[in-house]
């Protein structure tokens, strides 16, 4: 069973990524699990047609754990794939991180997590331990970065190089850093500049997705652009993303950057 | 928490919340006998905020007419909820933040009391009484005892912190003595501390010069002729015993109260001072005080030092049951103890040193 | 000590999974148990085991130490410390090393296990805890006492004596109700094996797979009575004699499990019930009341039971007469019980 988890910063594209990569595995033949490690808890929407399936966090808040089935959190969504969402509070009060690591208590307990890849979608502001749930021992073994050419998501990418590289330090620790997933903003240059950044951090870009308007127009309709649009070139990059991700064997300890070195590579490829 | 939670309880007419798990509850409930709240989250309340259950308690006690004071724990004070919104139009919540994590019992205390925010009145008349914690088991003999000696040279006195009514809080006297300077208040000058014949002295001498019409001379009277006794006692015990090597374990200010009197009395030789809070900078005197975390380190220390006489809890005692034992700091398992013992003020000097005459005249060599 | 139920939520006042977990593994003579949070949590446990083991008149110091998170340690981490705190545990050569987690360390989200996992030379063995987000005290009792008897093996194909499994170990009796137990079970001709867990060596723990039956201290231990027939094959009966009847009851079942004729047995206990009944025939006709605090579930109507069986009326006006916390164990905890209550009723 293949574990992957999925970091990135806010707004970068992550959800729409995890999403249609799940869709194209699950369109190649695989079992697919996705899990929503967010408090926003939308990481699932565009397999489950637009709906925001209940939150195993608001079920056990409601119903309390003793009361909830494994019915009751994971949903079937576009070709079979299975849903969950983490949940969790809203902003500003309560702890998000707690939330992820009640959940996955409850999802193992429930016996949910097998099929033949498990993503996990979670937060890139990794800002307590909770939110690095998904990495440990158990858990994900190959964790990618979505990342897009701007300073600040490569920064938040950087970020979590370092809990990684911290985390792959521990001896029984299996989590490595698999690759960088380019989520453009079609800037001058921008994949030279997240390829250099992924050699950089000891890992490599293993796809380049260009901003396309399919995506937009998919979400729109509530799909994944596998769904949405089969036969378009976008598709076909989450297609191959996703047979990349089954082949791939390069698995590093990362190594992160500081900010000044960050910076020049960035004004580099300006 | 705990030392929070003792400092407000103590004050009659403030109903002190405790906000955390069951868990954290029960120490504190069975440790100050006195009626305490709380709200025993669970753990969906930390996943999305606790904010709905506290409202309920609070509201449920909003019947009463006492002031509400909410202590957080762990938890809810790393979430960092904002607790003080939850109250709507002035009805004075007093909101202490003092997670265990923050410090020792003696920082939940000042925390408590930063919150409490008493409040000096220039003509309320006579001294306050600092120190006084309901988590101390002396408390209720240092409030008797320093109350006594007030009383004899006619010396009102003002607020006792912690155990009062809650509106002389706000109507401190100007002046302040104190029983435990581990757990000074900081409301009004501090004149000095009560524990041990010189410092009463110096302290009265004080009190003095403020109140001139008091009648200081009894008081002296007094320490004079209880310290001759002391003297004596200490002196009839020399005359058939080696002065006893001691180990002391206790807050501070009691740690140093204890060496100093058995120097003083019993020219005792104090081998070890281990604080379990952070000495004052200049501790004075010829030992060595220093802090000691957990009783691995204590336990350490009795084993190189030797003692024949240890002074500290019954964790202490434990440790070493064979030596010579006096307990100045809680817990005191193993025995019952009903009546109300100082250690401040001279009844506090006066069984302090007979219990550890007692206890080392009766010891088995 | 004012207890607020609000709103009448007992689920809320079912104490710590810390408590809980620490009355079992601090009965461990020779292991050391790490408590990963602030020191509070292992100041009030400590006191609170201290307490207890000098009742019981053990002058004990329970082998806790704390990892001592402070705040810098809330924000940005406790691993480190825990890590430090494993080593001087290790250094002190334990036979065993106990690892329990606070609420806040599972609030900030330390990776407790994976601390542990790296530790080499002593078994370092985690038991879920996380304070209350962890469930209830019972659920530390149990946790403790499930991650112990995954330290033994199993040994099929021997035929030991009796493990008594999930005592109270902080229940001021707990050595009186054992005596009742063995004494009842002794009349079978049946020994105890382990006493899991009181008062052991981590070695003596191994040998918990090798008996013939287990005795559960009441049902909430079911759940560790559930992995034992799992993992050792060992049948179990699910609680003490509560009461009179249900001596009679529990030698039936003991006799049943074991393949043994209790009737013997049985016929003695009954004669045994008969004397208690004539020695306390002066309280017959007393109007009394139930005065407690916490009342329990089947305790209740253990403790009816035998106010009938003494010709006591129970009504709200009558003496009021101490109920004990947990309901009395065999006919000797019900002359105890009936000693207390021919106190008041006479007072």
């Amino acid at each position: 069973m293949k574990q992957i988890a999925l970091y990135g910063k806010g707004g970068i594209g992550k959800s729409t990524t995890s999403a249609n990569l799940s869709a194209a595995l699950s369109l190649s033949g695989c079992d697919v699990l996705q899990i929503g490690c967010d408090p926003k808890r939308d990481s699932t929407r565009m397999l489950m047609q637009g709906r925001l399936i209940p939150t195993v966090m608001d079920l056990v808040r409601e119903r309390g754990a003793a009361s909830v089935t494994p019915a009751d959190v994971v949903y079937t969504g576009f070709n079979g794939i299975r849903c969950v969402e983490a949940g969790g509070p809203e902003p500003g009060v309560g702890c998000a991180g707690r939330g992820i690591i009640a959940t996955f208590q409850l999802l193992e307990k429930f016996g949910t997590l097998t099929g033949d890849v498990i993503v996990y979608d979670v937060l890139g502001d990794v800002v307590c331990g909770g939110f690095a749930m998904p990495m440990r021992e158990g858990y994900a073994q190959e964790v990618y970065l979505v990342t897009s050419g701007e300073l600040m998501s490569l920064y938040a990418a950087n970020n979590i190089c370092k809990a990684i590289e911290r985390l792959s330090a521990r001896p029984r620790s299996r989590c490595r850093l698999a690759g960088i997933i380019c989520n453009a903003k079609n800037l001058p240059r921008e994949e030279e500049l997240v390829a250099e950044f992924a050699h950089r951090v000891n890992s490599h870009l293993i796809q380049y997705i260009p901003r396309d308007r399919t995506v937009q127009l998919a979400e729109l309709d509530r799909k994944t652009v596998l769904e949405y649009e089969p036969s378009s070139e976008q598709a076909q990059r989450y297609r191959d993303l996703a047979a990349r991700v089954m082949e791939n064997t390069r698995f590093t300890i990362p190594t992160p950057l500081e900010i000044d070195e960050l910076e020049s590579l960035a004004r580099q490829f300006v | 928490m705990t030392g929070a939670a003792a400092c407000l309880a103590g004050f009659e007419g403030i109903s002190v919340v405790i906000h955390g798990s069951s868990g954290c509850y029960y120490y504190p409930a069975t440790l100050l006998h006195t009626p305490l709240y709380g709200t025993f989250i669970l753990e969906n309340e930390v996943i999305f905020g606790s904010r709905d259950r506290l409202r309920e308690v609070i509201d449920s006690l909003s019947g009463k007419s006492d002031q509400i004071a909410v202590v957080t724990t762990c938890v809810p004070s790393a979430l960092g909820e904002d607790i003080r919104e939850l109250v709507s139009g002035g009805s004075g919540l007093i909101v202490v933040d003092s997670p265990g994590f923050a410090g020792e019992m003696e920082e939940g205390h000042r925390a408590a009391i930063a919150a409490l925010g008493p409040r000096v009145n220039p003509e309320q008349p006579g001294v306050n009484i600092d120190g006084i914690s309901l988590a101390d088991p002396f408390h209720e003999g240092n409030f008797q005892e320093v109350s006594r000696l007030l009383h004899r040279t006619g010396i009102p006195v003002g607020t006792v912190f912690c155990r009062d009514h809650a509106e002389k809080a706000k109507a401190a006297s100007p002046f302040t003595i104190g029983t435990n300077e581990d757990l000074g208040s900081g409301v009004g000058k501090y004149l000095g501390g009560t524990l041990g014949i010189p410092a009463l002295r110096t302290t009265f001498g004080r009190l003095s010069e403020i109140f001139d019409h008091a009648d200081v001379d009894t008081a002296f009277k007094e320490l004079d002729r209880q310290e001759e006794r002391l003297i004596h006692a200490g002196d009839k015990f020399l005359r058939r015993y080696e002065p006893p090597r001691v180990a002391v374990f206790a807050g501070a200010a009691y740690a140093l109260f204890a060496a100093e009197t058995l120097k003083r009395y019993l020219d005792a030789e104090i081998v070890v001072v281990g604080t379990r809070n952070d000495p004052p900078e200049k501790p004075g005197g010829q030992y060595r005080v220093e802090k000691l975390s957990g009783l691995e380190e204590v336990s350490r220390r009795i084993a190189e030092s030797d003692p024949d006489l240890v002074i500290g809890s019954s964790f202490e005692h434990s440790l070493c049951p064979d030596r010579a034992f006096a307990g100045i700091i809680p817990p005191f398992r193993g025995q019952v103890r009903l009546a109300h013992y100082p250690l401040a003020g001279t009844g506090g000097s006066l069984f302090f040193v007979e219990s550890v005459l007692n206890a080392c005249m009766d010891r088995v060599p | 000590m004012s207890l607020n139920h609000l709103p009448a939520s007992s689920y809320r006042t079912e104490g710590c999974t810390l408590t809980g977990a620490l009355s079992v593994t601090t009965q461990i003579r020779d292991a050391i148990t790490v408590v990963h949070g602030p020191s509070g949590c292992t100041h009030h446990n400590f006191s609170l085991l201290h307490a207890t083991s000098l009742d019981h008149d053990r002058v004990a110091i329970p082998p806790i130490i704390s990892s001592g998170l402070s705040e810098t340690e809330v924000v940005f981490g406790g691993e480190g410390a825990l890590d430090r705190t494993l080593d001087r545990a290790i250094s002190r050569e334990p036979a065993a090393i106990f690892v329990l987690s606070t609420c806040i360390a599972e609030t900030i989200g330390d990776d407790v296990a994976a601390v542990c996992n790296a530790k080499v030379g002593v078994p370092v063995i985690v038991i879920p805890t996380a304070g209350f987000l962890g469930g209830s005290f019972q659920t530390g009792v149990n946790n403790a006492l499930v991650a112990l008897a995954g330290m033994a093996e199993p040994s099929p194909g021997r035929k030991g004596q009796v493990n008594i499994i999930g005592e109270k170990n902080l229940e001021y009796e707990v050595d009186e109700n054992f005596a009742e137990v063995t004494r009842l079970l002794s009349l079978l001709d049946l020994s105890v094996s382990t006493r899991f867990v009181h008062n052991l060596t981590a070695e003596e723990i191994r040998s918990v797979g090798a008996a013939r039956l287990n005795v559960l201290r009441d049902p909430s231990l079911i759940p560790v009575g559930e992995y034992c027939k799992e993992r050792f094959d060992i049948p179990y009966i699910s609680g003490f004699p509560v009461g009179l009847s249900g001596t009679i009851t529990f030698l039936e079942s003991v006799g049943a499990a074991c393949a043994i004729d209790p009737r013997p047995a049985i016929e003695a206990e009954h004669s045994f019930e008969q004397e208690t009944l004539g020695d306390f025939a002066d309280i017959a006709g007393h109007e009394i009341s139930f005065s407690s605090l916490f009342p329990v579930q089947d305790g209740e109507r253990a403790v009816r039971d035998i106010a009938r069986a003494f010709r006591l009326d129970v009504i709200p006006s009558g003496t009021p007469v101490p109920v004990p916390v947990t309901p009395p164990v065999g006919i000797t905890g019900v002359r105890r019980m009936l000693h207390r209550w021919r106190r008041a009723i006479h007072a």
